[in-house]
C-alpha cells in the first residue's frame, strides 16, 4: 500500500512546490518519489499479500513488478522530456497530472474489486485527457484531447456497464468471489455479456482492431511527449489491468474469450502494419508501431492462464524504452524544423547528434525484433506462449507482421543516415544525454537478462 | 573455450574499435584477423588430436525455456571456421590501400559481422544459430548504406533486409515448430534433431520448407535471388567480399547443420523440388553471367551458380556431396576475395568495370594478367586448384543422387568456363586501347594479396586431402544419425 500512498502524496507535494515557488527542486522530487516506490516495491516483494480495505486492493507480486516497471518507465519519462515542461506557465500542473494519472496506473496494477478497476481507469484517463489538450494554442492539440475524452468515456461506459452485468450475474464485485462463483456455476449468458464488454472496454484503451480508430489521431495531435507517456505506462497500465482481469478473477473464460482475442488481434496486425506502411508522417507511423505492439501484448494476455505475467512485464519494459526513445528523439528533431514530422526531418541525424541517432537506431530495431536488442526477445516469449497455447496461423501472422514492420522502421534509419549538408547540431541536456545513453545500453542489456523473466 | 574466445574476441574488439577511434582501427582490426586466424589454426590441430574438452563450451542462459550458450567446433563447423579464418585477414588486407570515411565504424562492423558470423557456424544451439545469423545482417546492412555506392543504395539495402529477414523469420517458424515436440524443451540441437526425427514426414517437409526458405534467400538460389546482384554492386568491395565469401555459407552450412540431420524424411520427400531449384539457379545465373556487361554483376551471377551446386550437393544427402560442399564453401570464399579484389583494382585504375571497354591490359601489366588468370582457372575448376576438387565432389554426389542431376549440374563447370574466360579475354587480351594503356601496374600490396589467393587456391587444390580428412568423422556421425 506504501507505494500507492508515496505517489498521492508526491502529487500533492509538486502542486505545493509550485506554491512556496519553488519550482526548481519539482523534477528532483518527482525522481526521488519514483525510487521511493520503486525501492518499496522490492521490499515489500515476497511478502504476504496484505489487502486494503475490504480486498479493494492486493499489493501481490503482480501488481508490485507491473508498478515497479512502470515506475521505472515514468521515471525516465519525467527526465527525458524535462526540457518539455520549462517555458510553459502552467507546468506544474502538467507533471502534477502525469503523476495523479500514474497513481491510476498502480490501481490498475493492484485491484481485486472490479469497482477499482472502474476506478483506476478514470484515475488514469482523466489527467491524460488534460495532458492531451496541453498544447493549448495547437488546433490539432485541442482536437487530440477532445477526441480522447469522448471515445474514452464511451469506453470506459461500455466497461462500466460490463461490471454491472457481472455484478447482476454474481452479487459481488470483488475478484476473488465471482472467481469462485464462476467455478460453482459456470458462466451464464448475463456473465458473458459482462465479460465481452469489459473486453471491448479494454480493447478501446489499448487500442486494438477494430477500437483502435482514435489512436493516430489523438497520438498525432497531442504533444509528442504526452504520445510517449501515452504508448508507454498508459497503455502499459490498461495492459496490466487487463491481464490482471483474466490472470485472477476470469482465467476460465479464457477458454471461450482467446478466439476473440486471437482474431482481434490478427486484425490489429494485419490493420497496423498495412496502416503504418502506406504513412508519410512519422508521428502516426509511431502511433500504428504502437497498435502493432499492442497486439503482440494481447497475444500475452490471451495466454494469460498458462503464462506468467513477467512476459508482459517485460515486453512492457522493453516496448517502453524503445518506444520513449523514439518519441523522443522525433520530439527533439521536429521541435528545431518547425514541427515537421516527415522522415525528412530525421535526414542527417547522425551528423546532428550521434547519440540520438545511434539510440534512435538500436530502439527501432529493437521494436523491430532483431537481435541482439530485447525486443526480439520480448516477441519470442509472447510468440513462444501463443505457439504453446495452439494459434500456429497467430504466429505466423505475428512473423510475417514484423517482417513488414522491418520494412518501415528502416525507412527511419535510412533517413537517420543519410548525409545532408549543413547540419546543424541538436543538444540534449545532460540529464536526457544519460538517460538516452541508459536506454541504448538497456536494449542491449535486457536481451541478455531475459534469462531472468 | 576457444568457440567462446572466436565469437567474443571480434565483438570485444569492434567495441574496442569503435570507442579507440579512427587512427588505430585499420590495425587492430588486422591484429584480431590474425589472431583469430591463430586461434582457429590452434582449433583445427586439437580437433585433428582428437582432443576436445577446449572445443565445447556449455552454459544455460534461459534454463527453463531450453536456452544455452551452446558453441562447439567439431569437423564440420572447423570448416567453416578456417573459411572465415583466412578470409578475413584478407578482407581486412585488401582494404589497406583505401581511406574510409569514420574508418573506426567500418572496421568495427566488419568485425562484429565476423563475430556474429562465428557465432552461427559454432552454434550448438538453434535459437543460438537464428540470432546470430540475424545479428550478422546488422553490420552488413549499415556496410552497405553508409560505404555503399550508387543511387539507389538505399533501395537496394531496404529490399536486401526486409528479404533476408522475411526469409529467416519462416526459419524460426520452422525451429519454433520442432522446438514444441522437444521434451523436456529445448533448443540444443541434439535435442532438435531428436524432436524432428520424430515428426511425420509430412511435418518435415513443412519444417524443411521454411527452412530451405530461409537459406534459398541467403544463398541465394532462384528465384529467391532478385536482392543479390544489386546489392553485391552496391556494396562496397570489403562489404561484397564478406557477402560472397563468408555470409552466404551460413546458409549452406546450415543446410548440413540443420536441415539433414533434424527433418531427414522432409529432405528425402521434398528435396527433390529444392535440387530442381537449385539447378534451375545454376543454368540461369550461369547463363545471365554470360550476358552481363559489367564485371561485378558478373561475379554476383557466377556466385550464385555456384551456390546453387553446393545446396543441390548437400542436399543428394550423401557423403561426397556434403564433403564436396564444405571444401567447396571454403573454395569459393577464397575464390570470391581473389575475384572481387581484382574488380577492384580494375575499377580503382579505370573507373569503371566494363568488360568491353577494356582489352589489353596483359601487355601493360602482366603479373595482374598472370595472378588474375590463375584466380580464373580456380573459377572454373582447372584440376589441381581448390574448385576442382570441390565442384568435382559436389557432382559426385549429386551424379549419386540422380544422373539428370549431375548432367545440368555440370554446366557450372562448361558455362562458368564460357563466362569466365571470355570476360578474362575481353579484359586482358587483345590490343590495348587508351584507357587501358596507362593501367598502371600493380602496387606491392596488391601483389602479395593475389599471390597469397593464388597459393592458396592451388594449394588447397594439391593437398586437399588433410582439410577433408578434418570433416571426415564429423560427416560419417552427421550420415549414422539420418538413417
Amino acid at each position: 500500500m506504501k507505494e500507492l500512498l508515496i505517489t498521492s502524496l508526491l502529487g500533492i507535494a509538486v502542486l505545493a512546490l509550485d506554491i512556496v515557488k519553488i519550482r526548481k527542486a519539482i523534477l528532483p522530487v518527482i525522481v526521488l518519489g519514483f525510487l521511493a516506490t520503486i525501492a518499496s516495491c522490492v521490499m515489500d516483494w515476497g511478502m504476504s499479500e496484505n489487502p486494503f480495505n475490504n480486498n479493494m486492493l492486493i499489493m501481490d507480486n503482480f501488481a508490485l513488478g507491473f508498478i515497479a516497471v512502470l515506475s521505472i518507465v515514468a521515471m525516465f519519462w519525467f527526465l527525458i522530456s524535462s526540457d518539455y515542461f520549462v517555458n510553459d506557465v502552467s507546468r506544474t500542473d502538467l507533471y502534477a497530472l502525469a503523476v495523479f494519472s500514474f497513481c491510476g496506473a498502480m490501481v490498475l496494477s493492484a485491484y481485486s474489486n472490479l469497482v477499482m478497476l472502474f476506478i483506476g481507469i478514470e484515475i488514469l484517463s482523466i489527467p491524460m485527457y488534460v495532458l492531451a489538450t496541453s498544447n493549448k494554442k495547437s488546433l490539432t492539440s485541442n482536437e487530440a484531447g477532445f477526441k480522447y475524452f469522448f471515445l474514452g468515456a464511451l469506453a470506459s461506459a461500455i466497461l462500466l456497464f460490463g461490471i454491472a452485468l457481472i455484478y447482476g450475474a454474481t452479487g459481488s464485485f470483488d475478484m476473488a468471489a465471482i472467481s469462485a462463483h464462476i467455478s460453482d456455476s459456470g458462466t451464464g449468458t448475463i456473465m458473458t455479456a459482462g465479460i465481452l464488454m469489459i473486453m471491448i472496454g479494454f480493447f478501446f484503451k489499448v487500442s486494438i482492431a477494430p477500437f483502435h480508430m482514435w489512436t493516430p489521431d489523438v497520438y498525432q495531435g497531442s504533444p509528442t511527449v504526452i504520445t510517449a507517456l501515452m504508448s508507454t505506462v498508459v497503455k502499459g497500465a490498461a495492459f496490466a489491468a487487463m491481464f490482471r482481469f483474466f490472470y485472477l478473477g476470469f482465467s476460465s473464460s479464457l477458454e471461450y474469450t482467446s478466439t476473440i482475442f486471437a482474431v482481434t488481434a490478427a486484425l490489429t496486425l494485419i490493420v497496423s502494419n498495412v496502416m503504418a506502411v502506406l504513412q508519410t508522417n512519422t508521428k502516426r507511423l509511431l502511433a500504428y508501431s504502437s497498435i502493432s505492439h499492442a497486439a503482440f501484448m494481447l497475444g500475452a494476455v490471451m495466454t494469460a492462464s498458462s503464462t506468467n505475467p513477467r512476459i508482459l512485464m517485460y515486453y512492457i519494459l522493453v516496448y517502453s524504452i524503445a518506444s520513449l526513445t523514439s518519441f523522443t528523439v522525433l520530439y527533439q528533431v521536429s521541435k528545431i524544423q518547425n514541427g515537421a514530422e516527415g522522415f525528412d526531418a530525421f535526414k542527417g541525424l547522425v551528423r546532428r547528434s550521434p547519440l540520438m541517432a545511434g539510440a534512435m537506431t538500436l530502439s527501432l530495431l529493437s521494436m523491430a525484433g532483431i537481435p541482439p536488442l530485447a525486443g526480439f526477445m520480448a516477441k519470442y516469449f509472447v510468440i513462444s506462449a501463443v505457439l504453446d497455447a495452439g494459434y500456429t496461423w497467430l504466429v505466423i501472422l505475428m512473423i510475417l507482421s514484423s517482417a513488414v514492420a522491418v520494412y518501415y522502421y528502416l525507412r527511419f534509419i535510412v533517413a537517420i543516415f543519410t548525409p545532408i549538408e549543413n547540419a546543424g547540431r541538436i543538444v540534449l541536456n545532460d540529464i536526457q544525454r544519460i538517460v538516452m545513453i541508459i536506454f541504448t545500453v538497456a536494449l542491449v542489456a535486457l536481451f541478455f537478462l531475459a534469462a531472468f523473466v | 573455450m576457444l568457440t567462446l574466445a572466436l565469437i567474443a574476441l571480434p565483438l570485444l574488439m569492434s567495441g574496442a574499435v569503435f570507442l579507440l577511434g579512427a587512427k588505430v582501427a585499420r590495425s587492430t582490426a588486422m591484429a584480431t584477423t590474425l589472431v583469430m586466424l591463430g586461434l582457429t589454426i590452434f582449433g583445427a590441430v586439437q580437433l585433428s588430436l582428437g582432443k576436445t574438452e577446449l572445443l565445447n563450451f556449455n552454459q544455460n542462459w534461459i534454463g527453463p525455456l531450453g536456452l544455452h550458450y551452446q558453441f562447439t567446433l567439431d569437423g564440420i563447423s572447423i570448416m567453416l571456421a578456417l573459411l572465415s579464418a583466412i578470409t578475413a585477414p584478407l578482407i581486412v588486407y585488401s582494404t589497406i590501400s583505401k581511406t574510409f570515411k569514420n574508418p573506426h565504424v567500418f572496421y568495427g562492423l566488419v568485425l562484429m559481422m565476423l563475430g556474429a558470423m562465428n557465432g552461427a557456424f559454432f552454434a550448438g544451439d538453434g535459437l543460438m544459430f537464428y540470432i546470430f545469423y540475424e545479428v550478422a545482417l546488422i553490420p552488413i546492412y549499415f556496410l552497405i548504406l553508409i560505404w555503399g555506392r550508387g543511387e539507389d543504395k538505399a533501395k537496394v539495402t531496404l529490399k536486401f533486409f526486409v528479404y533476408t529477414i522475411l526469409g529467416s523469420l519462416f526459419m524460426l517458424i520452422s525451429l519454433l515448430y520442432v522446438y514444441q515436440h522437444t521434451t523436456p524443451r529445448s533448443f540444443s540441437f541434439d535435442a532438435l534433431y531428436a524432436a524432428g526425427n520424430s515428426l511425420s514426414a509430412l511435418e518435415q517437409g513443412w519444417v524443411f520448407a521454411g527452412i530451405f526458405l530461409a537459406f534459398a534467400v541467403k544463398m541465394p538460389i532462384f528465384p529467391f535471388h532478385t536482392w543479390q546482384p544489386s546489392t553485391y554492386n552496391a556494396a562496397p568491395t570489403a562489404g561484397a567480399m564478406l557477402l560472397a565469401a563468408i555470409m552466404l555459407k551460413m546458409a549452406t552450412f546450415g543446410l548440413i547443420r540443420i536441415a539433414l540431420p533434424m527433418v531427414p524424411a522432409g529432405v528425402a520427400e521434398y528435396g527433390d523440388w529444392a535440387i530442381v531449384l537449385s539447378v534451375i539457379g545454376i543454368v540461369y545465373a550461369s547463363m545471365m553471367a554470360i550476358v552481363q556487361k559489367n564485371y561485378k554483376l558478373l561475379i554476383a551471377y557466377s556466385s550464385i551458380a555456384h551456390v546453387g551446386l553446393i545446396s543441390a550437393g548437400i542436399l543428394s544427402g550423401n557423403a561426397q556431396g556434403i564433403q564436396g560442399g564444405l571444401f567447396e564453401m571454403i573454395s569459393h570464399g577464397i575464390l570470391s576475395v581473389g575475384l572481387f579484389f581484382v574488380y577492384d583494382i580494375i575499377e580503382s585504375r579505370m573507373g569503371h568495370d566494363r568488360i568491353n571497354e577494356m582489352g589489353g591490359i596483359r601487355a601493360v601489366s602482366p603479373t595482374f594478367a598472370f595472378l588474375f588468370f590463375a584466380i580464373v582457372m580456380g573459377s572454373v575448376a582447372l584440376p589441381f586448384t581448390s574448385g576442382f576438387v570441390g565442384e568435382f565432389l559436389l557432382l559426385l554426389g549429386l551424379y549419386q543422387y540422380s544422373g539428370a542431376f549431375a548432367l545440368v549440374g555440370g554446366l557450372t563447370v562448361i558455362l562458368g568456363a564460357v563466362y569466365m574466360l571470355r570476360s578474362f579475354q575481353a579484359m586482358m587480351l587483345g590490343p590495348e586501347n587508351t584507357a587501358t594503356a596507362n593501367f598502371a601496374p600493380l602496387t606491392k600490396h596488391e601483389t602479395i594479396l593475389l599471390t597469397i589467393v593464388v597459393i592458396l587456391v592451388v594449394g588447397l587444390g594439391i593437398f586437399s586431402d588433410p582439410i577433408l580428412q578434418l570433416s571426415n568423422n564429423a560427416i560419417d556421425s552427421l550420415l549414422a544419425t539420418t538413417r
